[in-house]
């Protein structure tokens, strides 16, 4: 028996990449949703308003302080005694991305409150509306620094998709499974999504690097 | 010692009092303002007159005592059977409108030009169309003496110039009462002089009211109409500058005025 099955790995390669294309789309739209939520969740959270930053409050400590795997089951399988049902995949994307935009959350609000105060004080100054205010003044200022922290979170997220396999989603950990206890050999499967995960986290951190320099040199 | 005034003050301040904590910033103050009329502030620090300029600018709220600007009241509101309940969000921003503030730190917006920073809010707020108010910017700049900064980033521009851009951009909202608080203080020496004569300059062209807390005892003289010297939250004195400058009744205007010069 040969230590690595280069003509194995060659033959599941199409079904892994297929799968990967699954891994791919749940980061990318479950990120979507983590950054634009997210952002809700945090200005919900400052607002001085009680009935808005309460209950911001706690949806964020509420995900943030319960697994993943336990909100994904909560929605995949006790929702739709309740008439709410949707498949895996939306499932899924919807219980990543909302796990994560708690965390981005958090990002946010520290972004939003390093912005210094004297810059909402010239707003104020200019009579200008919260809306255009975030949108104008403060968020561009605030999203500069935690670039970083975002894309941690994006990478973080990528990592985090074989959870969801947990709910019959196929992504490419759950291919790889599949492909292992088919042929009884989970060496190349493994190894080769292992890689795979690598490839793409690296990518997608070189490519968050090249955004913040771009930022960077305005 | 006042003689009744026969027009309309535009900002009043009646009884209004604000506290930190146990620290009384302001201590029943009364204050009426006439249009057109350049106020200047003075006294000791902690001595209330910044807190008077960031409440009439809603950057505080006050604890007790009404505001009026014009005929409406700043921080109240009559509900329908006309009792006075706290202002709501829109009244206060109708209100607020009429006022505009130049801080000590300029708080300009980092991230925009000269002309952006000017442009921003007439065309937010006023929902001015954007070339007009890039018109109205750029003549605005040019009044102020940076007509060839437009595309300047705040980072860009000295001291002196950024504080004139701040004068250019809530100009452009036209208020009617405008705030200076120490608007040099954060300006080395030889750059106050640029920032002044903006402002001798607007007080000379435009028939704009000025409420201004000022360490520059010579130009709070020279161009104020009235000065007032606040002292624990209060206006201990007031007078024209001839007044309080050369004959001030109240020792501690003495005080405080000889312990400037004596620093200068």
């Amino acid at each position: 028996m040969t230590l690595f099955d280069w003509t194995y790995a060659w033959q599941i390669l199409p079904d892994l990449l297929r799968a990967s294309l699954n891994t791919v789309g749940i980061t990318l739209i479950g990120f979507l949703i983590a950054i634009v939520l997210g952002l809700f969740l945090a200005i919900g959270r400052r607002s001085r308003r009680v009935w808005l930053s309460w209950p911001a409050t706690g949806v964020i400590e509420f995900i943030r302080s319960t697994p993943l795997l336990i909100q994904v089951y909560f929605l995949y399988y006790v929702l739709p005694n309740y008439g709410v049902s949707m498949t895996a995949m939306q499932v899924g994307i919807l219980g990543i991305g909302l796990h994560y935009a708690c965390y981005i959350a958090e990002v946010y609000r520290g972004g939003l409150d390093a912005v210094p105060r004297a810059q909402w004080e010239a707003v104020t100054a200019l009579n200008i509306a919260p809306y255009s205010a975030y949108r104008n003044i403060i968020l561009p200022q605030a999203l500069r620094p935690i670039l970083p922290p975002l894309g941690n979170y994006l990478v973080a997220m990528l990592k985090d998709t074989p959870v969801l396999s947990a709910i019959t989603v196929v992504e490419i950990m759950q291919q790889a499974k599949n492909i292992g206890s088919e042929n009884f050999r989970y060496l190349e499967p493994i190894t080769m999504v292992g890689l795979f995960f690598l490839a793409l986290s690296i990518a997608l951190a070189y490519l968050v690097r090249r955004l913040e320099l771009r930022l960077e040199l305005r | 010692m006042q003689e009744t005034r026969s027009v309309k003050p535009i900002v009043s301040f009646q009884d209004v009092t604000k506290s930190y904590g146990n620290f009384t910033v302001l201590d029943h103050l009364n204050l009426d303002v006439t249009p057109g009329e350049k106020v200047a502030i003075i006294g000791p620090s902690g001595s209330g007159k910044s807190t008077l300029l960031r409440v009439l600018m809603t950057l505080e709220g006050i604890d007790d005592g009404l505001i009026r600007i014009e005929d409406d009241l700043l921080t109240h509101m009559p509900n329908r059977n006309g009792v006075l309940v706290p202002a709501n969000d829109r009244h206060i921003r109708r209100v607020r409108g009429k006022i505009g503030m130049v801080f000590q730190s300029f708080n300009l917006f980092p991230h925009m030009t000269a002309l952006q920073n000017v442009i921003e809010a007439p065309v937010q707020v006023l929902g001015m169309k954007p070339a007009e108010a890039r018109e109205r910017a750029a003549d605005l700049l040019e009044l102020v003496g940076l007509g060839s900064k437009l595309g300047h980033y705040p980072s860009q521009l000295s001291g002196g110039q950024q504080q004139r851009v701040a004068i250019a951009r809530a100009l452009a909202m036209r208020p009617k009462v405008m705030l200076f608080d120490e608007v040099t203080s954060a300006l080395d020496p030889e750059l106050c002089g640029e920032v002044l004569n903006v402002i001798r300059k607007l007080g000379a062209e435009h028939n704009l009211t000025m409420l201004m807390v000022t360490h520059q005892m010579g130009f709070a003289r020279e161009f104020a109409d009235r000065v007032c010297f606040f002292y624990k939250g209060q206006i201990h004195e007031q007078g024209t500058p001839a007044q309080i400058f050369e004959h001030p009744q109240q020792e501690r205007t003495c005080a405080f005025l000889s312990a400037v010069k004596e620093a200068n």
